[in-house]
C-alpha cells in the first residue's frame, strides 16, 4: 500500500530502523502518519500530545501503559512506544493490555534501550527532518560501500542491512543472480527501461536498472524489496538503490573488460612463450609473472578442443571460465589459455612428476573434458619455461590423435603411431594379406573376426567369446579351424605376433 | 455534621453486644478496601473481642459529641501483617501492656478509647481494649478506612502527636519509640518482634481527637454490615436487646450499593494477578474482565489495600475512595492479598470520608502517595 502523504508512517519507522521495536498490539493503526515524536515520563505529558505525535513511554506499569493508550486513543496520537531497559526489572505489557490497544487500534510498540532519550532523538529526526534522516542513510551506505569491493556480495547486504529491505540483483528473465526476487514483481518491469515502484505480495518493490546494451535494453536490475509503502520512504530507498546501481554497474563494466582483457593478452603472452623456443626473453618472463604464471619447475601441458569441431566458434571467454571451474573442481589448478582452436592450459609440480601422476591426470582430465564437451591431450612434464612449450607442444600432439576416448597422452601416442605406420607399410599389407589370405571368405568372414578379437584379447577364449557374444566353445573351435587353415600355432610367440600384426594390418586396410 | 457520614449513621449513646459483632466484623473489612486484613484475620479479633465482652460486658459507644472534650483517649492498633497473628497467637494483654509503657503512673489517666484505623482489624482492637480495661470507646477514628502508613491519620495531618509509640507484642517484649521517623522505625521493631506488634499511641485530648479525626466511622461500619454482610447462615444471632433482626430481602449489589451511598464499579472474573513485593509493602494489579460488557477491562491496581480501578484506560475509583472486591458467589468481601485467578467478584465503590478529599489533606492519601501517576478522581464523576 502506496500512501499519498509527505510524512512517514508508523511501519515506516519501523522499516527504517528509526524504530528499532517490535509491534505487540494496535497492527491496525500502523498506517498512519507520525508528524511528531514526544517522550513522555509521565500521563500529564501524554496528555499534552497533539494529533499526530508518536508517544515514548519511560514507565511501563499496566495501568499507565493503558492509561496512556486510552489518552493516546483520544487524542489521536498515531503509536504508543514501551521502552524495555537493557537492565532492571521490566514488565511486559499482560494480555489484557495489548487486548485493549487492539480495541483501540493503537499501535504499542515495544523496543529495547538503554535511554528512551535516543529512541526519541533517532525518530524525532525522522520524523521531523525526514530528508537528513534519508541523508544519513545514504551516507552509511556510501560509506559501508567505499570500504568494500563494490560487488553484489558487498553491495546487496549493505543495503538490507541499512535500508531494512531486502534487495536482489535480477537478470532482465527474472533470473535473481543474487538474493531473491521478491514474490509477484510483473515481468513488464523487468522488460521496462525505467526505474519503477510496484507493488509485490507483502509489500512494495523498488526496481532500479543497473546494465543497459546500446539499444536501452536493460539486462540488470536492482530489485529492493519493502514492507511499508509509504511515499517518502519509498522516495527515499529509490534513491539510494540508484547510487547503488551506479556502483554495480560499475562493477559489470569491470567484470565484463577483465574478463576480455584476461583473455586476449593471455592468449598472445603464450603464443609468444611458444614462438621463442628454448630461449625466453626476460621481457617475456616478466610478463608471464606479472600474468600469474609459474615458469619454474616441471609442467605437464595439458591441451583441450571441442569434441566436434566447430570452426565458427570463437573460443568465448565464458567457456574458459566453465573449462578452469570444471578443472578446479577436480583439483587440476593452473593456467587455462584459451587459443583461437582450444585452449592450453598445464600443470606446475615442484620437481619431476613421478610416472604414476600421468595415469590419475589423464583420468580426471577425462571427467573435466567431457563435462565440457572437449577432447584433451596431455603432455609429458618437461621442466622450465620452455618446457611448457614443449609439452605442450606433445598435448597438441596428442589432441589431434584423440579420438572416442577423450583424453589421449603422448606416451600412448607411440604405440599407435608404431600401429599406424605397420598398416600404411605396403609390403606389410601385402604379406598380411597373403598370411590371412587362406581365412578371407571363410565362413562369412567369421574366423577371421574371431581370430583379431582373440588375439586383441590377449588369447583369453572366454573374453572374446563375449565380446563376440557366442560360446567359449565356439571360438576355441573357430580358433582351431583358423590354425590349421593359416598353418600356424598360435602357442608360437613369434608365429602369434605374425598373425596379430596381420590381423591389424588387414583390419586398417578395411577402414 | 464534621464527619463523612449522615447523621441517621451516628449513634448516640449505646452499647455494642454479641449479635453487633458479626456485621461490625463485616463493616469494617469493608472499610478495610481489600486491607487491613482479610476475612480470617478479622474473625481471629472477633474471637478476642467476644471473649473481652464475655468478662468486661457490652462495650459503651458514645457519639463524639458525647466525649468530654478534656478527657484523654488512647488509640491502639497492630501493625504488621494480621495473617501472621493467626499463627503467632495474641496473648490479648498486649494492647493494655502497651498502655501502660505510654502511661506514667503520675499521668491523668486515659478515660476513653479511640479508633486508630477503622478499616480491617485495627477496627476491632480499641473495643477489645475498652472491654477489657470497662472504658467507653468514643465513635472518631484517624483514617475512616483502612491505609498502610502509621502517618496517613488525620491526626498526623493535623499535627497531633503520634509519640512516644509503644510497640508490644504476646512473649512480653515492649519496646517505646520517640523519634520523628517514627514509621520505619516501627516497622523495624515490628519485623524482629515476629512479623506483628501491638502499638499504643501517646493519648490524644477526646476533644482534638473529634475535631480532626473521623467520626462516626464506627456506626459507618455497623451501617455496611448490616447492608452488606451475607445472611448467617450457620450462625444464630445473639438474642438482640435493641433491635429485631433485619428480615432477610435478596438484594442485587446494585440495590445494596444504593442504600450505603456506594456503586457497582463491574462484576467481572479476574484474568491477571499480578503482585511483586518492593521495599516491604506488596504491590499488584490485577485485570478483571467485565461480564456486562465484551471485550471491556476493568483493571485494578493494590498494594495493601485496592487503590485505584481503571476501566480500560480511565480511572474511574481512586484512593482515598474506598474499593471493594466481593465474590459474586458468597457475597464476602475479598481481601487484595487474597484476590486469585478465576473469581467472578462484584467491585464496588464507597466514597471516602469527607476529611480526606479537601486539598490539603489528599496529598498523603491520593494515587501519588502511593506512587501512581494520577490524580485524585472525585468520587463519582466518571
Amino acid at each position: 500500500m502506496i500512501s499519498d502523504g509527505d510524512s512517514l508512517t508508523v511501519r515506516d519507522l519501523l522499516g527504517v530502523g528509526a524504530l528499532d521495536g517490535q509491534v505487540l498490539a494496535g497492527a491496525r493503526g500502523l498506517d498512519t502518519e507520525v508528524l511528531d515524536v514526544r517522550l513522555a515520563a509521565d500521563i500529564g505529558a501524554v496528555e499534552a500530545c497533539a494529533a499526530g505525535d508518536l508517544v515514548i513511554l519511560t514507565g511501563h506499569a499496566p495501568y499507565l501503559v493503558e492509561v496512556a493508550l486510552r489518552r493516546a486513543y483520544s487524542a489521536d496520537v498515531r503509536a504508543v512506544v514501551l521502552v524495555r531497559p537493557t537492565s532492571g526489572s521490566y514488565q511486559p505489557p499482560s494480555a489484557a493490555t495489548l487486548s485493549f490497544a487492539n480495541r483501540l487500534g493503537v499501535p504499542l510498540v515495544q523496543t529495547q534501550a538503554a535511554d528512551p532519550l535516543l529512541v526519541a532523538d533517532g525518530l524525532r529526526t525522522a520524523v521531523r527532518r525526514p530528508d537528513v534522516s534519508a541523508a544519513r542513510l545514504l551516507n552509511a551506505v556510501t560509506a559501508r560501500m567505499r570500504r568494500g569491493k563494490a560487488d553484489p556480495r558487498t553491495v546487496l547486504p549493505i543495503l538490507d542491512e541499512e535500508l531494512g529491505v531486502v534487495t536482489a540483483l535480477v537478470s532482465a528473465d527474472g533470473t535473481a543472480i543474487e538474493g531473491t526476487t521478491p514474490l509477484g514483481l510483473p515481468e513488464s518491469v523487468l522488460a521496462s527501461s525505467v526505474p519503477a515502484v510496484v507493488e509485490v505480495a507483502d509489500g512494495t518493490a523498488v526496481a532500479v536498472p543497473v546494465e543497459s546494451d546500446r539499444t536501452g535494453h536493460v539486462r540488470l536490475w536492482l530489485v529492493s524489496h519493502l514492507r511499508s509503502g509509504g511515499k517518502r520512504w519509498v522516495d527515499t530507498v529509490m534513491q539510494i538503490s540508484q547510487v547503488a546501481s551506479w556502483a554495480l554497474g560499475k562493477w559489470v563494466a569491470e567484470e565484463r573488460l577483465d574478463v576480455e582483457r584476461r583473455a586476449r593478452s593471455r592468449g598472445s603472452l603464450l603464443a609468444e612463450l611458444l614462438a621463442c623456443g628454448d630461449d625466453v626473453p626476460p621481457q617475456l618472463v616478466q610478463q608471464a609473472v606479472l600474468a600469474g604464471w609459474r615458469l619454474d619447475g616441471w609442467h605437464t601441458g595439458v591441451y583441450a578442443v571441442p569434441q566436434t569441431p566447430d570452426h565458427r566458434m570463437a573460443l568465448d571467454p565464458s567457456r574458459t571460465e566453465r573449462l578452469r571451474a570444471s578443472l578446479a573442481r577436480r583439483g587440476l589448478h593452473g593456467q587455462v589459455v584459451e587459443g583461437a582452436e582450444g585452449w592450453s592450459f598445464w600443470l606446475t609440480n615442484d620437481a619431476e612428476p613421478p610416472q604414476s601422476q600421468h595415469r590419475e591426470i589423464t583420468m580426471r582430465l577425462q571427467q573435466a573434458v567431457a563435462s565440457c564437451a572437449l577432447v584433451a591431450g596431455v603432455g609429458r612434464p618437461h621442466p622450465g619455461a620452455r618446457g611448457i612449450a614443449r609439452s605442450l607442444g606433445e598435448a597438441r600432439e596428442a589432441a589431434a590423435m584423440a579420438g572416442p576416448s577423450k583424453v589421449v597422452h603422448i606416451d600412448e601416442l607411440g604405440v599407435r603411431r608404431l600401429l599406424s605406420m605397420a598398416a600404411e607399410t605396403p609390403a606389410l599389407v601385402d604379406q598380411a594379406t597373403r598370411l590371412l589370405d587362406p581365412l578371407t571368405g571363410v565362413e562369412d568372414g567369421q574366423l577371421l573376426r574371431t581370430l583379431a578379437v582373440y588375439l586383441d584379447e590377449e588369447s583369453v577364449t572366454s573374453a572374446a567369446a563375449a565380446r563376440l557374444g557366442v560360446h567359449r566353445n565356439t571360438v576355441s573351435q573357430r580358433i582351431s579351424r583358423a590354425e590349421q587353415l593359416l598353418g600356424v600355432s598360435l602357442l608360437n610367440p613369434d608365429e602369434r605376433l605374425a598373425v596379430h600384426l596381420a590381423c591389424r594390418a588387414a583390419r586398417a586396410t578395411e577402414e | 455534621m464534621p464527619s463523612g457520614c449522615s447523621p441517621h449513621y451516628c449513634l448516640r449513646m449505646r452499647l455494642l453486644t454479641h449479635s453487633d459483632v458479626d456485621r461490625l466484623a463485616f463493616g469494617v473489612i469493608m472499610l478495610g478496601s481489600g486491607g487491613g486484613g482479610g476475612e480470617e484475620d478479622v474473625h481471629a479479633v472477633t474471637t478476642m473481642l467476644r471473649q473481652a465482652m464475655r468478662t468486661g460486658g457490652p462495650v459503651r459507644v458514645l457519639d463524639a459529641g458525647e466525649a468530654d472534650p478534656e478527657a484523654l483517649g488512647v488509640r491502639v492498633g497492630l501493625i504488621g501483617a494480621p495473617t501472621v497473628m493467626i499463627e503467632k497467637l495474641p496473648s490479648g494483654d498486649e494492647a493494655a501492656e502497651a498502655l501502660r509503657a505510654v502511661q506514667s503512673p503520675g499521668d491523668v489517666p486515659v478515660s476513653a478509647v479511640i479508633g486508630w484505623e477503622i478499616g480491617g482489624c485495627n477496627g476491632l482492637f480499641p473495643l477489645v481494649l475498652a472491654a477489657q480495661l470497662g472504658l467507653p470507646y468514643v465513635d472518631v477514628d484517624g483514617m475512616g478506612r483502612a491505609f498502610p502508613r502509621i502517618d496517613q491519620t488525620t491526626y498526623d495531618a493535623a499535627g497531633l502527636p503520634t509519640t512516644p509509640l509503644a510497640i508490644t507484642e504476646p512473649s512480653g517484649n515492649r519496646a517505646l519509640l520517640d523519634s520523628t521517623g517514627i514509621e520505619k522505625l516501627a516497622r523495624t521493631v515490628m519485623v524482629d518482634f515476629g512479623g506483628w506488634a501491638m502499638m499504643v499511641a501517646k493519648p490524644l485530648r477526646l476533644g482534638d481527637a473529634v475535631k480532626v479525626g473521623v467520626t462516626g466511622s464506627l456506626a459507618r461500619a455497623l451501617e455496611l454490615g448490616t447492608v452488606w454482610a451475607p445472611p448467617p447462615s450457620d450462625r444464630h444471632w445473639a438474642s438482640s436487646q435493641e433491635e429485631p433482626a433485619p428480615p432477610q430481602v435478596v438484594r442485587t449489589p446494585e440495590e445494596r450499593a444504593a442504600a450505603s451511598g456506594g456503586f457497582v464499579v463491574t462484576r467481572g472474573k479476574v484474568i491477571e494477578v499480578w503482585r511483586e513485593s518492593t521495599g516491604g509493602f506488596p504491590r499488584g494489579t490485577v485485570a478483571v474482565q467485565r461480564l456486562d460488557a465484551d471485550d471491556s477491562y476493568v483493571r485494578l491496581e493494590m498494594q495493601g489495600e485496592y487503590l485505584v480501578a481503571l476501566a480500560d484506560g480511565e480511572p474511574l475509583v481512586t484512593t482515598p475512595d474506598l474499593i471493594c472486591c466481593l465474590d459474586a458467589e458468597t457475597g464476602r468481601a475479598i481481601a487484595a492479598e487474597r484476590l486469585s485467578y478465576g473469581t467472578v467478584i462484584d467491585v464496588v465503590a464507597f466514597p471516602a470520608p469527607s476529611q480526606w478529599v479537601r486539598p490539603r489533606m489528599l496529598g498523603r492519601v491520593d494515587p501519588r502517595a502511593f506512587g501512581y501517576d494520577l490524580d485524585y478522581v472525585p468520587f463519582g464523576l466518571s
